[in-house]
């Protein structure tokens, strides 16, 4: 027993009210918290649930108190859980975020964004610590915008394809007009309808590549033909600029064909429309028997080192007043260097504020170094080697 | 530019896209012959031998998919080539797992659908 002079309680007394306290405060925060908290022992068995799985999944706390930490997971996410709980074993005192479904007790799925963290080497905690948020709404939205996306750019083609059907049939019904205007018209709205079709293409890739179903398809083809085919069919949509090729690069490349057109076409249009005063964009190329290279160079507006990074980023428009009256969808660069990267290859740009812009395309042509890895950019591919 | 009375058979449900395609085709020197279902297709082929079918793989109503299936399932059919237009420019691989001789992305010109439709016609000669 201790000694007390009367005003005072015995010190175990007080660390014992301090600890109760702060066991009340910490449940109190964890019971009321509108995500689920869990701890998971050593054996990946749920030790504890916080009440809040009742109003989200419709279990109550004792129903999984003993049971796998992976018991409700959807069969397809499955496989990559595994992997993050064995992540998450292996300890390390980071936390390891993962986004995948549950089952609720009526039998429906719900997505969660976990984030999990190791505490089990330390003897007060002794367990993974789980918090799981419901973002089932943000997912079902995302799932929408996609699906709307696809069936819009979809919807968009079946005019495009009827009008570019009639004005080609106008201009063969036509070619003898003696108003000299009527065939270069046409020949416009024809170059017009193609500028829309890529644009929506590009929507549609936007789409497939959110929705993490970007297909490449693996042909051999001539680099320096899709080149001209596609300066080609670039400046048929301009009068304003011209497009001038410098050098070649006699080689073949292995990748998707149309979806590297779809990163040459965007560059060439940025280049043109971010050069109003300017009346020319190079095209420089060339190769050696590593890789093969692209640059395209305007002489417009240029854009300052602060915007380099992001302008590669989705939706990103320079914020720059004089930009604002130049505006574009803010997704061909994007998609520019998502199609580069998954083809194993670099983009870069080099540029200063009111002296043109040059963006850089490197393409790898030693086989085994492009497309090994669907699905992964480089950066992830970088990542795994590592 | 006559293709000795070939005829080629159209199934689309956008009769916009019939439109031109008759006049292209019929412009080239084919015959044409047009369908917006698959119903009227295999009524037209009840009396009809065409020397090609364009074919779009998403009609309303039926799949383009799954009448390239019957078609070349079966044996009075079967030789016909098709060729199969739609506006996804990723479903060639559908079209030819379908069993489709040819795929051409929507939109085309006219000139490119032409082409390919002579190219198949000389393969089958």
């Amino acid at each position: 027993m201790m000694a007390t002079d009367g005003n005072h309680e015995p010190t175990s007394m007080v660390t014992d009210r301090a600890a109760h306290y702060h066991e009340r405060r910490f449940r109190a925060l964890v019971e009321h918290s509108m995500d689920i908290i869990a701890l998971v022992n050593t054996e990946g068995l749920v030790t504890y649930v916080s009440p809040s799985i009742t109003p989200i999944m419709g279990y109550s706390q004792e129903d999984f108190v003993g049971s796998s930490a992976l018991i409700l997971v959807h069969p397809d996410d499955l496989d990559h859980m595994q992997q993050v709980l064995g992540a998450i074993m292996q300890g390390g005192d980071q936390p390891i975020r993962a986004e995948y479904r549950l089952r609720c007790a009526d039998g429906t799925y719900r997505w969660f964004e976990a984030t999990a963290t190791n505490w089990l080497e330390d003897p007060e905690v002794g367990a993974i610590v789980g918090h799981f948020h419901d973002i089932t709404v943000r997912k079902q939205a995302e799932e929408l915008k996609d699906a709307f996306l696809a069936m819009a750019s979809h919807e968009l083609k079946t005019p495009v394809t009827s009008l570019k059907g009639f004005t080609q049939m106008l201009s063969l019904l036509l070619a003898d007009h003696p108003e000299a205007h009527v065939g270069l018209f046409l020949e416009r709205m024809d170059a017009q309808l193609d500028k829309l079709t890529r644009l929506v293409n590009d929507l549609l890739t936007l789409s497939h590549m959110q929705a993490g179903d970007l297909s490449m398809r693996e042909e051999a083809f001539d680099l320096d033909e899709l080149i001209r085919e596609t300066m080609e069919q670039v400046q048929a949509t301009t009068t304003t600029h011209r497009l001038q090729l410098q050098g070649a690069t006699s080689v073949k490349v292995t990748g998707d064909r149309d979806r590297l057109a779809q990163v040459l076409v965007n560059l060439l249009t940025n280049a043109i429309r971010y050069s109003p005063q300017a009346n020319c964009v190079l095209v420089r190329v060339r190769a050696d028997r590593r890789q093969a290279e692209i640059a395209v160079q305007d002489f417009g507006i240029g854009i300052d080192r602060a915007h380099h990074e992001q302008i590669f980023e989705r939706f990103y428009q320079v914020p720059d007043q004089a930009e604002r009256t130049l505006p574009g969808m803010g997704i061909g660069l994007y998609l520019a260097r998502t199609i580069t990267e998954r083809h194993g290859g670099r983009i870069s740009v080099e540029s200063r504020k009111g002296k043109g812009s040059t963006f850089r395309v490197e393409l790898p042509l030693v086989k085994g170094e492009q497309i090994d890895m669907p699905g992964h950019t480089l950066q992830e591919k970088r990542e795994m080697e590592q | 530019m006559s293709q000795g009375e070939k005829t080629i058979l159209i199934v689309d449900d956008e009769p916009d896209i019939l439109l031109f395609l008759e006049a292209a085709f019929g412009y080239a020197g084919y015959r044409v012959l047009t369908a917006t279902t698959g119903e009227r297709l295999f009524s037209l082929l009840a009396h009809e031998r065409p020397d090609l079918i364009l074919l779009d793989m998403l009609l309303s109503g039926t799949d383009g998919r799954e009448l390239t299936r019957q078609l070349k399932g079966q044996e009075t059919t079967a030789q016909i080539p098709v060729l199969m237009i739609s506006a996804h420019p990723r479903a060639e691989q559908e079209a030819q797992a379908a069993g489709a001789d040819g795929f051409l992305a929507k939109p085309f010109g006219i000139k490119e659908i032409l082409g390919r439709v002579t190219t198949l016609l000389v393969v089958r000669r």
